[in-house]
Order: C-alpha cells, then sequence, then structure tokens
C-alpha cells in the first residue's frame, strides 16, 4: 500500500512539474501569447490588484494625513518656540524703544535747559518709611556731583543730591520731609517752599494774598538758584485756609518716582541773562596785521 | 482541499497586497516574496499531501508569473522544484520559532530566486533576455530574501491564524496541537 502511495506520489508530481515545463516551453515560444486560462486569471488577477491597491490607498491616504498631522504638530512646536523667541525680542525692543523715547525727552529737556547739567542713572530706591531717597549712578563726570546739587527728570522735579560720592548719589526726592525747594503757583507767581509731606504729597504753603486752586501747577521758582527756573513740580490736590495769611497747598509731583530711569543733575547754576542780547553788536576789531589799502 | 485553496487564495491576496501597497506607498524597496514564505509554510507545517502542496506551489508560481510579469511557468517551475526541495529538508531539519521560519523563508525565497535565475539563463536566448543583465540583477538577491525574512513571521502567522479558524469551524482541536506542530504524516513510512 505504500509502496503504491510513493508510486502514485511521484506519478503525480512529475506530472505537476510538467505543467509548469509546458507553460514555461509554451512562453519561450510565445512570450507574449496568453492562453485562455492565464487571460481568466489575469482578469481576476486585476481588480484583486487594483482593490488592494486603492484600499492600501485609502489606508496610505490615512497614515500620510495622520503624519501630516503629526509633522504639521512638530512645525507647530517649532513656530510656538520661534514666536516666543520673538515675543520676547520684541519685548526687549520695546524697552529699547521706550528707553529711547525717553532719552529722546531728556535730550529735548536738556536743550530747554540752560543750565549745565549731567545725566545719571537711577540704580537703585532706598526702602525707608521716614526717608524718600534713590540711588544715583553717574556714567560720567564723576567727581563732580555734590550735596545740595538739584536733580531734575524730563517731566519734573526729582529732589536734590544727599549724599555723594565719586560715581554714585543718593537723591533725597520731593516728597521727603527733610526736603524744602523754591517753588511759585504758575497761574500767580505766587511764591512758595515746598517741603515733603508724605510718599506722593508735598506741602507748599502760600501767602492768601494770592488765591490757589485745585489744578494750578507749580514749578521752580529759582529764588534757591539750584534749580532752574519755571521747571514743573507737581500739580495741586488740594488746598486748606489756615489761620492767619498762609495757605496750605497739597501738591502730588509730577514725577512718577517708581518709572524714573534717568535724570539730570544741574551742576551749575545759569549765568545771568546778558541785558545786550537783543542789541546788534559791532565787531571787534582783529588783532595783528591788518590787509594793505 | 480547503487547505490547499486557503493557501491559493491567501497567496494571491498577499500577492495582490504586497504589489498594491509597494505602488501606494511607492516603495522602492525590495517587497518580500510572500509566496515563498507560504511555500515554507506549507512545506514545513506539512499541512498538505505531496502532490496537494505541489499543486499549491505550483499555483502560487502561477500566479506570481502573472503578477511578476515572469514567461509563464518560470516561477511556476522553480516554486514547484522549490517546494520539493524545502519537504525533503524538511524531513531532516526542523523549523521552529520565528527567527528559524523566517530565516527557512528567506532560504526558499533565495531558492526560488536562485532557479528563476537558472531557468532564465538557459531560455535567454529564445525570451530574448540579455544574459549579463540577469547576473547583473545578482546581487539583488539578497535584499529579497532579507525583505522576505523580515515579512516571514506576519505572513506565517496569518496563515497559522486562517488554517487554525478553518479548523475551528470544522470543530477540529488545535488547541492540543498547535497549528505550527500540525503534521500530516504522509512521509512516515
Amino acid at each position: 500500500m505504500a509502496s503504491y502511495r510513493s508510486i502514485r506520489n511521484a506519478f503525480l508530481v512529475v506530472a505537476l512539474l510538467g505543467i509548469p515545463v509546458l507553460l514555461l516551453r509554451a512562453a519561450a515560444q510565445e512570450p507574449q501569447g496568453l492562453s485562455g486560462f492565464d487571460r481568466a486569471v489575469r482578469r481576476v488577477g486585476a481588480p484583486l490588484e487594483a482593490g488592494v491597491s486603492y484600499a492600501a490607498g485609502s489606508v496610505g491616504r490615512f497614515f500620510e494625513r495622520w503624519v501630516l498631522q503629526a509633522r504639521l504638530q512638530e512645525d507647530n512646536e517649532t513656530l510656538d518656540a520661534e514666536n516666543r523667541q520673538l515675543r520676547l525680542e520684541l519685548r526687549a525692543l520695546t524697552a529699547v524703544e521706550e528707553e529711547n523715547k525717553e532719552l529722546r525727552r531728556s535730550l529735548q529737556m536738556r536743550a530747554k535747559v540752560a543750565e549745565d547739567m549731567i545725566a545719571a542713572e537711577i540704580s537703585g530706591v532706598e526702602q525707608s518709611p521716614f526717608f524718600r531717597v534713590v540711588k544715583l549712578q553717574i556714567d560720567r563726570g564723576a567727581g563732580f556731583v555734590r550735596p545740595g546739587m538739584a536733580v531734575i527728570a524730563d517731566t519734573g522735579v526729582v529732589g536734590r543730591i544727599d549724599r555723594a560720592d565719586e560715581a554714585n548719589a543718593d537723591v533725597m526726592l520731593i516728597t521727603d520731609p527733610r526736603s524744602k525747594i523754591a517753588v511759585e503757583v504758575a497761574r500767580t507767581r505766587a511764591p512758595g517752599i515746598l517741603a515733603g509731606l508724605d510718599e506722593d504729597t508735598c506741602l507748599v504753603h502760600v501767602a492768601s494774598d494770592f488765591p490757589v486752586q485745585v489744578g494750578d501747577l507749580i514749578q521752580t521758582s529759582g529764588v534757591d538758584e539750584l534749580f532752574p527756573r519755571g521747571h514743573p513740580v507737581g500739580q495741586v490736590v488740594r488746598v486748606e485756609d489756615v489761620v492767619g495769611d498762609q495757605q496750605r497747598v497739597h501738591v502730588v509731583p509730577a514725577v512718577r518716582f517708581d518709572r524714573l530711569d534717568m535724570v539730570w543733575v544741574v551742576l551749575a547754576s545759569a549765568p545771568p541773562p546778558d541785558p545786550g542780547a537783543e542789541q546788534p553788536r559791532k565787531p571787534a576789531a582783529a588783532a595783528g596785521l591788518g590787509p594793505l589799502r | 482541499m480547503v487547505r490547499a485553496l486557503i493557501y491559493t487564495l491567501l497567496g494571491w491576496v498577499l500577492l495582490a497586497g504586497v504589489a498594491g501597497l509597494g505602488h501606494s506607498f511607492n516603495l522602492t524597496v525590495m517587497l518580500p516574496a510572500t509566496s515563498a514564505v507560504l511555500l515554507a509554510h506549507l512545506a514545513f507545517t506539512r499541512e498538505l499531501s505531496l502532490p496537494l502542496g505541489l499543486a499549491v506551489a505550483i499555483m502560487l508560481g502561477y500566479l506570481e508569473d502573472q503578477h511578476q510579469g515572469t514567461p509563464v511557468g518560470a516561477l511556476s517551475l522553480a516554486h514547484g522544484v522549490t517546494y520539493l526541495l524545502t519537504v525533503w529538508a524538511g524531513t531532516r531539519i526542523a523549523v521552529e520559532g520565528a527567527i528559524v521560519r523566517a530565516l527557512a523563508a528567506g532560504v526558499v525565497a533565495l531558492t526560488v530566486d536562485l532557479l528563476t535565475f537558472g531557468e532564465l539563463v538557459l531560455l535567454a536566448d529564445r525570451l530574448g533576455i540579455d544574459k549579463r543583465t540577469l547576473v547583473h540583477a545578482l546581487p539583488q538577491l539578497r535584499w529579497h530574501a532579507l525583505a522576505t525574512v523580515l515579512a516571514a513571521p506576519a505572513v506565517w502567522l496569518l496563515a497559522d491564524l486562517l488554517l487554525g479558524l478553518w479548523d475551528r469551524l470544522l470543530g477540529r482541536n488545535t488547541v492540543a496541537r498547535p497549528r505550527s506542530r500540525a503534521a500530516t504524516n504522509w512521509y512516515r513510512p
């Protein structure tokens, strides 16, 4: 039985192997030829391949979209990081722009004020319940700053130098209780002495002959020969009548001390105005040899 | 007989599937020979009798011929001869484990390719093929074998699953005898 099976298998193997041999022989004779069976197989195989291709294409497109989304997410993260960086740069640029504006204002003020001044940068603020002092760092002209010199900003009066060394100085703000500066009411020219009261208020005693109104501007009078005349000091917020011929005026400083970055130290008072400035002057003769006539 | 049909249909679907996937994903790398994996599965698991297995192998080769555009009969004959060689090898070596199966599938793919190469060289003049071109293509066989090795575990598992499913439909116990170890006793005396 076993031998019969072996013989049968051997026969079948040879017969089966004969089929491809015949097919190959036929193909060798006519490479382009297709039998009916070939056509039938192709008829089934082609749509099968096309169907798989379509299905695979759909799956592929899905994954492609998924990959695309992943890429988009990566791009988004990159752009987000870039955006953060740009925002930081923009913030820095805005700060530079603000600084530039302030410098321009300072330069404009420098042009307006006749006194000899030196620029200084605020380097710190003292924290004390009683005294209001800010620290200055003098960039150039170290050694010129002395106690008592006036310190002004483009928006108004800041205070006076309290202590100074080579390149640093303490500024006693006008709100400091020790501060006393000569001022006047801009509208009436009524003089007074401005003294510090509390953190953001100053006090001026003005003669009752000159009525003061809330909203009046207070400016430096220049009487003390420390501050340039006509520089803003603050605005009247409250007026109190006191017994006698005085009125007590509450003033809010024009300068926001918490937003102060750069100030000017007035080194010397402006020279007195030249009385003959308006009249034409005769040019003085040149010394030395003159031209031959 | 149904198992033979399952092998053939699976081989056909895989053949078309791989071609379709290659087209869809614009793959330029060498694609695996899924028929060679099925051939190894067929030979080493001894699911079918020798003549029926040979018929399936030749049918798989024929389908490859049709899809790959080789002269009809070239891959059919190569598949048939490779199947016989694999069956002979299967009586002497045991193929167990995913890695060994994958390697075996790679060797089967390489054998099919070499046999096809031989056939084509023999018929080169008749078919109008330049022999140097055939020789030039020989180094590509290693990539074909490598792709087959990489794809083999999945194809093997798929064949196991389908045949196991068929067994379950018939109510056969496939738990006691794992599909990979299932064997007919046609080769035994």
